[in-house]
C-alpha cells in the first residue's frame, strides 16, 4: 500500500509539472503580453517605460528561464503579484477563495452520490420496466441541459418567482447579526440552488454509469449462486453486488473533478458567489496574469488530488489493486 | 454496409428522431435570412423588452431586437462551432492516437501522459484563459474548443490500434512491404472509425454546449453577432421582467444537444455488432 502510495504522489507531481509547462507556455506564446493590460491604458507609457517594467517581470529572458524562475518560487507557494489595483500577493487572493469552491463541490459530490447510486440501482434492479425508461428519458435530458440555463429558470422560479430562495450571493446583509443557528440556515439557503444545480449533470451522468455498471454485475455467476442459495433479494443486490459496482464509479466521481472545477466558473459567476471561479472569470477579464497562472495551477492541483483520493478508495476496496 | 446502417437506424425510433432534428437544424441554420422575419440587429424602438406578441412571435430584447430572429441566425453560429471544433479535434486525436497505438514504446508513454496532463487540467479554465489573451471571435472558440476536446478520440483511436496491431490483414500487409503511412492510414484506420464517428456526434453536442456558455459569460461569439449564449447573458440581466429572453435560448440548445446525444447514442448501437442480434 505504501509503495502504491508513494508512485501515485510521484506521478502526480510529474503531471503537475507537466501541466504548469503547458500552461506556461501556451499563455506566453499567445499573442499579446502579460504587461499588456499594465501599459496599453496608460498614455504616459514610454517605450523605455515598457521595456523596465517587462525587464521588471522578467519578460526579456528566454522562456525557459521564465519557466524556471517561476517553478522557483511558485514551489514556496509565491505566485507573485497580482497585476489589479490592489497589488496583493496572487497566494493570497486564491487561499482565501478555495474554502467556499471546494465546500460547494464537495457538498454537490455528496449530493450527486446520494441521488444518482440510488437511482441507479434501482432502474438497474427493475431494468425496462416504466421507471427505468422514465429515468432513461429524464438523464438523456439532463445530459443535454446547459448547467447555466438550469440555474437561470431556478433563479427565475424560485428566487423571482416564489421569492423563496436568494438569488445571489452566499450570505445575507444582516448575516452578522444572526445567531449561530441563523447563519447556518441562512448560508444553506444561499447554497441550496449553486450546489443542485453544480450537481445536476454528474447526477444524469453517474447514475446512468450506475446503471450499467450494475447491470453487468447481476448478470455474474456469483450473483446467480447466490440467489441459487436463497439469498433475499435485497441481500443480493446490497451486499454482493453493489460492492462490485461501485468500484468503476468511483474512477468516473474522480474524473468528473475537473468539469466540477472548471463549472464552478460558471455558476460563481450566475449567483455572483465569491469563490475560485469567480475569481478565475475576473483575473482572465482583467488578463491578470499571475493570478491566471496561480489559479490553474492550483486548480489542476486540486483536480489531481481528487483523482488521486479516488485511485486510493479504489485501492482500499480493491484487494487486487493494492497488491500490484 | 452503409444499408444494414440506415436500416438499424430506422429501427431505432429515438436515433431516428435525432437524426430528423439535426437535419431540420442544418435546414433552419441554412434558411434564416429567408424564414427570420426581422434582420438580426433590426432595432424596433417602439418594442423593448416586449414580451411574445403577433409582431415578435418569442419577443424582443434590451433593446428591441427581434428574438426569433436572433436566435435563428445564431443557430447558424452553433452549428458551425460544433463542427469546425470537432473536426480539428478528430484530426488530432485521430493522428496522436494512431502514432501511440502503432508505434508502442516510448512514442506511446509520451503520447498517453501528454493525454493525462491535458486531461487533468480544468479545461474550461485553460479555454478561458487562451480566450482571454487571443481575444474572444468565433474562429478563436472553434480552434480552442478543438485544441481542449481531442483527448477522447486519442484514447479511443489508440484502443482500437493496439487491438488490430497483430491481426492477419495488418501483419499480411506489413509482410508485403506497405509504409508505416500506408498501414495506418488505408489498412487500420477505416477498421477503427465506428467508434470515432460516434465520438464525433457525441463530441458536437458538448462543443455547442461549450460554446453557449461562453458566449454567456462574454468570452465567446461577441454581440452584435448574435448566439444562443449571448441572448441569454441578456437574460439574466433582465431576470426578474423578461422571461422569454432566458427561456427560448436555451430551450433551443437544450433540443439542439439532445438531438446529437439521441443520434450519437443511436449510431453506436447501430455500428456495434454485437448488439445486431438482439433485437
Amino acid at each position: 500500500m505504501f509503495t502504491y502510495l508513494a508512485k501515485r504522489v510521484l506521478e502526480l507531481s510529474v503531471t503537475l509539472l507537466g501541466i504548469t509547462l503547458l500552461s506556461f507556455f501556451i499563455l506566453h506564446l499567445a499573442p499579446g503580453k502579460p504587461t499588456d493590460v499594465l501599459t496599453e491604458l496608460n498614455p504616459k507609457i514610454t517605450p523605455e517605460a515598457r521595456e523596465r517594467l517587462e525587464k521588471y517581470y522578467g519578460l526579456d529572458k528566454p522562456i525557459i528561464v521564465q519557466y524556471l524562475n517561476w517553478l522557483k518560487r511558485v514551489i514556496r507557494l509565491d505566485f507573485g503579484e497580482s497585476f489589479s489595483t490592489d497589488h496583493r500577493p496572487v497566494w493570497e487572493k486564491i487561499k482565501e477563495k478555495i474554502p467556499i469552491t471546494l465546500a460547494i463541490n464537495i457538498l454537490s459530490m455528496l449530493v450527486i452520490f446520494l441521488i444518482a447510486i440510488p437511482v441507479g440501482i434501482s432502474s438497474a434492479t427493475r431494468q425496462y420496466s416504466l421507471y427505468d425508461k422514465i429515468t432513461t428519458v429524464v438523464v438523456f435530458v439532463g445530459f443535454a441541459m446547459p448547467g447555466f440555463w438550469l440555474a437561470l429558470l431556478l433563479m427565475m422560479f424560485f428566487g423571482v418567482k416564489l421569492h423563496l430562495l436568494p438569488i445571489s450571493g452566499i450570505k445575507s446583509l444582516n448575516y452578522d447579526s444572526l445567531t449561530f443557528l441563523g447563519k447556518l440556515l441562512d448560508l444553506g439557503k444561499h447554497l441550496i440552488l449553486p450546489v443542485f444545480v453544480s450537481a445536476f449533470g454528474g447526477i444524469a451522468g453517474i447514475s446512468r454509469y450506475m446503471r450499467s455498471s450494475m447491470l453487468e454485475v447481476i448478470r455474474q455467476d456469483y450473483i446467480t449462486t447466490a440467489r441459487a442459495k436463497g439469498l433475499p433479494e435485497n441481500k443480493v443486490i446490497y451486499r454482493h453486488a453493489l460492492r462490485n459496482a461501485l468500484l468503476p464509479i468511483i474512477t468516473i466521481l474522480g474524473l468528473s473533478v475537473p468539469g466540477l472545477i472548471g463549472g464552478s466558473v460558471i455558476f460563481e459567476q450566475i449567483f455572483s458567489i465569491p469563490g475560485m471561479g469567480r475569481l478565475f472569470w475576473m483575473s482572465v477579464m482583467q488578463r491578470d496574469y499571475p493570478l491566471i497562472m496561480g489559479l490553474l495551477t492550483i486548480g489542476a492541483f486540486l483536480t489531481l488530488l481528487g483523482n488521486m483520493l479516488a485511485d486510493l478508495c479504489y485501492a482500499l476496496v480493491d484487494p487486487r489493486i493494492r497488491r500490484q | 454496409m452503409w444499408s444494414v446502417l440506415v436500416q438499424r437506424l430506422w429501427h431505432n425510433r429515438l436515433a431516428l428522431i435525432g437524426a430528423v432534428l439535426v437535419l431540420s437544424l442544418f435546414v433552419v441554420a441554412l434558411l434564416a435570412p429567408i424564414v427570420a422575419p426581422y434582420e438580426p440587429d433590426y432595432i424596433d424602438r417602439y418594442h423593448i423588452l416586449e414580451p411574445p406578441s403577433r409582431l415578435h412571435p418569442l419577443g424582443t430584447d434590451d433593446i428591441g431586437r427581434d428574438v426569433l430572429s436572433r436566435m435563428l441566425y445564431g443557430s447558424w453560429v452553433s452549428l458551425s462551432v460544433g463542427f469546425v471544433a470537432v473536426g480539428i479535434s478528430t484530426l488530432i486525436g485521430i493522428i496522436l492516437g494512431a502514432l501511440a497505438g502503432y508505434y508502442g514504446g516510448l512514442t506511446d508513454r509520451v503520447i498517453m501522459r501528454f493525454v493525462d496532463v491535458m486531461l487533468s487540467i480544468p479545461s474550461f479554465f485553460l479555454i478561458l484563459a487562451v480566450i482571454a489573451f487571443v481575444g474572444p471571435s468565433i474562429w478563436n472558440i472553434m480552434i480552442i474548443i478543438g485544441l481542449t476536446s481531442w483527448m477522447g478520440v486519442a484514447r479511443l483511436v489508440r484502443a482500437e490500434f493496439l487491438s488490430l496491431k497483430n491481426r492477419e490483414f495488418v501483419l499480411a500487409a506489413r509482410a508485403i512491404g506497405a509504409s508505416d503511412l500506408r498501414i495506418i492510414f488505408r489498412h487500420m484506420l477505416p477498421n477503427s472509425l465506428a467508434p470515432v464517428i460516434v465520438n464525433a456526434v457525441l463530441g458536437v453536442a458538448s462543443a455547442v454546449l461549450l460554446e453557449s456558455a461562453l458566449s454567456f459569460l462574454g468570452l465567446g461569439v461577441q454581440p452584435p453577432r448574435p448566439s444562443w449564449g449571448n441572448i441569454l447573458k441578456a437574460g439574466q440581466a433582465n431576470i426578474e421582467i423578461a422571461w422569454w429572453l432566458s427561456v427560448f435560448p436555451g430551450l433551443a440548445i437544450l433540443i439542439t444537444v439532445l438531438s446529437y446525444n439521441l443520434f450519437g447514442e443511436g449510431l453506436r448501437d447501430a455500428l456495434d455488432p454485437r448488439l445486431w442480434e438482439r433485437r
